[in-house]
């Protein structure tokens, strides 16, 4: 079982990392690149993050 | 949690992490924890029935806070497969994971070095087939970037770039370019298939590549695992380790200096034999190679040649 997602995929902000010299941390809508990033947190405590391809609904 | 012993003869720390003799052990493919969850089927580490990429904290961890970290970095939810038969845009999509996996991690007070790498085969001692690499983030900075610094210094600049300056140059070593990477032979290759990837500019880190620069960097990376799978007509085993730029100051107080390669160690010396780290090696740390890297060189150019025929 996983806690809930703290980013959402597809959410279509684009305030992530997108690419030339450092960029900051990103949280909420979080991208790096092309891609979206959708947070768990697993029973135990361990992070899971998913990374999507911008326009792809996956998972 | 591990424990962290410094060993005085070798002037190295040794990371003493028991629990993983309980890791799982090349299970079947039914019980892959790295496969997407399927209906009916047992939980895996990714409930969810598809995903393109997943990063999570590695289940057994040789370190993990507060005392660094380690990753598990999946690159497809397909079983069967490799870095080499993924499709391009994903592959370049798992440059920008390495990218945010290096930003998010070595912005850790505990994380001073962070070693992104794949182990491919269980001649290198793969106990899960599906195609992942990993991440380690070390709470010291380890002896091999300690020696990239140092040959900085040796050297009077960046190694990475006057090597790539001299190879460029003598150029019978060189196995792939394209506009902003170069794959080759070193000179001086400790294995009789290494190779290393070099960004053609001076980049410490994934992070302070361009777009082009990550997508042709995976580009390459393809093309030579591809060349290594055709060079004996079977799936290659190697360690790909992606070194870059420390995160944390270095132990003699200077800034860190860094430029990204990835370098790629095949145990493989024949189709069937392997190199073995015996006697001269594990004593002496002195490499014993019965294959010239020029000789090599060419091996990899013919293979790669016909990998591209079956592409």
């Amino acid at each position: 079982m996983l806690g809930k997602p703290t980013g959402s995929p597809g959410s279509g902000q684009s305030q992530g990392d997108s690419g030339g010299q450092e960029g900051e941390r990103q949280r909420a809508g979080e991208r790096v690149g092309a891609l979206t990033i959708a947070r768990f947190v697993k029973d135990d405590g361990r992070e899971l993050i998913l990374y999507t391809r911008t326009g792809d609904e996956r998972p | 949690m591990s424990e962290l012993r410094f060993n005085e003869l070798r002037a190295e720390q040794i990371a003493y992490a028991i629990h993983r003799q309980e890791r799982t052990f090349l299970p079947s493919a039914g019980r892959c924890p790295l496969c997407p969850t399927r209906p009916g089927g047992p939980e895996t580490e990714i409930p969810f029935d598809r995903f393109e990429i997943a990063v999570f904290d590695n289940r057994f961890p040789a370190f993990e806070q507060p005392l660094g970290a380690a990753e598990v970095v999946v690159y497809t939810d397909s079983h069967e497969g490799s870095l080499a038969t993924l499709p391009a845009e994903q592959a370049e999509a798992l440059m920008w994971v390495w990218r945010h996996r290096y930003r998010e991690l070595g912005a850790r007070e505990d994380v001073h070095y962070v070693l992104i790498f794949e182990n491919r085969g269980v001649e290198v001692g793969v106990t899960l087939h599906h195609p992942h690499g990993q991440i380690y983030g070390y709470p010291f900075l380890p002896p091999v970037p300690q020696l990239e610094l140092a040959a900085d210094q040796r050297l009077q600049g960046c190694a990475p770039c006057a090597l790539l300056r001299e190879e460029l140059a003598v150029g019978r070593r060189v196995i792939y370019e394209n506009e902003h990477v170069v794959a080759y032979v070193p000179y001086a290759a400790r294995w009789a298939y290494e190779v290393h990837v070099v960004l053609r500019e001076h980049r410490p880190s994934l992070l302070a590549c361009e777009p082009a620069e990550l997508e042709l960097l995976a580009a390459c990376l393809q093309s030579i695992v591809r060349a290594y799978d055709a060079l004996f007509d079977r799936p290659f085993p190697y360690v790909m380790v992606v070194h870059q730029q420390p995160t944390a100051p270095t132990p003699s107080g200077l800034p860190p200096s860094g430029h990204l390669h990835i370098e790629f160690y095949p145990p493989l010396r024949t189709a069937e034999k392997l190199k073995y780290l015996a006697g001269s090696e594990q004593g002496a740390g002195t490499f014993i190679s019965d294959t010239l890297p020029e000789r090599s060189a060419t091996s990899l150019r013919e293979a790669l040649a016909r990998a591209a025929e079956q592409a």
